[in-house]
């Protein structure tokens, strides 16, 4: 699969796909943007980018390579190679991150100029963090949505359903629950540069450390599944 | 090793739907005719060989091991499934780069690999920088059976693998089965395409609404149901007066007489057989020729599954 999707990446469609999201995010950025209105360019790229269209981005296309896999039959392919089906996973896993970056990396260079251009970024840090948060963003969603579509094919519906209940009710809770969302750690990591704070290692520490959580359960999740899926009588090969 | 696939009182099933009820037996090295019609259990048989099924009861060894989660086993084994589906965006040398990759062989070595594999499936090399998409149903075939090769096994699984192929097709793809039986590959096929397997199979196993009904070579299947065969055809001087001999000693169940051409049903095919000549006795009509009247493998099937 990461062969597979490493070769897909080198094609025309793949850059054409970066390409316009990259054009995109620039056309909307500058239409949205005020002037030099530092505030209104680290919303736009955190609340609107990262925390809204890249979230729901992957926690609806991370799934997709699985699931066309089990629908079309395709997955018999694969089940039947000298390889156990958590590694095969794991591939899926890998896979399906790098499906994601074509669309990422177009919006976040995008982003990343003009937020360089404008002065709103004005630093290494800052740009790391944008980078780092969207990345660790993208990882957790797609984790999420590769183990959703080992559990449903329905996975897109279940990936929204979950945007809906978790990201954005749970996220907002004061209490502790808030952590099982993506949102509020990226909100913690991403948040200080809306006010040109500095952000601290710790805060920076606990928020990885969220990130990490979700994702590896949710691998932990989806492998398992995955690893229990057999073929099933009927039209689609689930398990 | 004198037998590649074993099952012993194998069931399996799918919820309440019957996939296989207690079959039991051996296949040998060679090439193996998988015979019964739609819902026998043929499908079932194939995901429970390549270890894609879990058997509900019994006991299924393939070189002696089991095949559910059992990459090491897979490494052995080939497969060809029934389903057409192939990724249509990709070109058959980066698929099967990739297949390959993932069954252990070394990435510098895939290419090679995927060319040989195409080679011994008699894709044409000219059609190798196309997309799978744009491939024709037999050009596909090659394709599914070339990803099966990959890894060098020493057996293939083919489920119904000449579905849809014309005759031409058909008879080239058994011919690459032979050329691959002769390197040492045994080969296990699905089909209902049944004069194809005669000329292909030294073996079968026909299956019926998930039993096994019989298995063993062509020979044996047909030696057991001439045993049982109640439909024989005698070519003799006069049929009607036969038949009418016959009638007297009461061993028929009916006869449809035609001038030289008698066609009898028997009461007991095993006893009518070995009375035969005693039932003779005393009979003005000269016997050219007995014979079960349905000998090949596709009628065999037909009152096997009746």
């Amino acid at each position: 699969m990461v062969e597979l999707r490493l070769r897909e990446m080198a094609k025309r469609s793949t850059l054409l796909a970066a390409a316009t999201a990259a054009a995109v995010v620039y056309i909307v950025m500058e239409l949205a943007l005020d002037g030099d209105d530092h505030q209104r360019f680290w919303a736009l790229a955190i609340e609107v980018f990262v925390l809204k269209i890249l979230l729901i981005f992957a926690l609806t296309k991370g799934g997709e390579a699985l699931r066309s896999d089990l629908k079309d039959g395709t997955i018999e392919y694969l089940w039947t190679r000298p390889v156990g089906k958590a590694k095969l996973y794991l591939g899926f896993w890998l896979g399906s991150l790098l499906g994601l970056l074509p669309v990422l990396l177009g919006s976040l260079l995008s982003i990343s100029w003009i937020g360089v251009s404008m002065g709103a970024i004005d630093g290494f840090a800052e740009l790391a963090l944008l980078w780092i948060g969207a990345f660790l963003v993208a990882v957790g969603a797609g984790s999420l949505s590769l183990a959703f579509s080992a559990l449903t094919s329905k996975f897109v519906v279940f990936g929204i359903f979950y945007f809906a209940l978790v990201e954005m009710v749970l996220s907002r809770l004061p209490t502790g629950v808030r952590s099982m969302a993506l949102r509020s750690h990226a909100s913690d990591l991403l948040e200080p540069l809306k006010f040109g704070d500095p952000v601290s290692l710790e805060l920076f520490g606990s928020a990885l450390l969220g990130f990490l959580a979700i994702g590896v359960a949710a691998v932990l999740i989806g492998a398992l599944r995955f690893s229990r899926a057999r073929y099933s009588i009927g039209g689609e090969k689930e398990g | 090793m004198n037998t590649l696939i074993e099952a012993k009182e194998l069931s399996c099933f799918y919820g309440i739907v019957l996939g296989l009820n207690n079959v039991s037996f051996s296949i040998p090295p060679g090439i193996t005719g998988l015979v019964g019609p739609n819902g026998a259990g043929k499908s079932t048989l194939i995901k429970l060989v390549t270890g894609q099924l879990a058997p509900s009861s019994g006991e299924l060894k393939v070189f002696g091991e089991q095949p559910l989660n059992n990459p090491g086993l897979l490494s052995r084994i080939g497969y060809c499934p029934e389903r057409e589906q192939l990724p249509k965006d990709l070109k058959p040398i980066d698929w099967l780069r990739s297949l390959a990759a993932l069954s252990g062989v070394p990435w510098k070595e895939t290419a090679s690999r995927a060319e040989s594999a195409l080679g011994k499936a008699r894709l044409d090399d000219v059609h190798w920088k196309k997309r799978i998409g744009s491939y024709s149903k037999g050009m596909k075939q090659r394709v599914k059976l070339a990803q099966a090769l990959l890894h060098e096994p020493e057996l293939i699984v083919l489920d119904e693998p000449m579905n849809g192929l014309d005759p031409g097709g058909r008879a080239e793809f058994g011919a690459i089965l032979k050329e691959l039986r002769k390197e040492g590959t045994s080969i296990l096929i699905s089909s209902h395409i049944l004069h194809e397997l005669e000329f292909l199979c030294g073996g079968f196993l026909i299956l019926n609404w998930g039993r096994a009904l019989a298995s063993g070579s062509q020979l044996e299947i047909r030696q057991s149901m001439t045993r049982w065969s109640d439909e024989i055809s005698i070519r003799c001087g006069d049929a009607a007066a036969l038949a009418a001999h016959l009638q007297v000693h009461g061993v028929l169940r009916g006869f449809l007489a035609d001038r030289e051409a008698l066609t009898v049903w028997v009461k007991n095919p095993e006893t009518f057989l070995d009375s035969w000549p005693k039932l003779l006795e005393g009979c003005p009509v000269e016997v050219y020729e007995l014979r079960n009247k349905n000998q090949s493998l596709s009628s065999i099937f037909e009152r096997m599954t009746k």
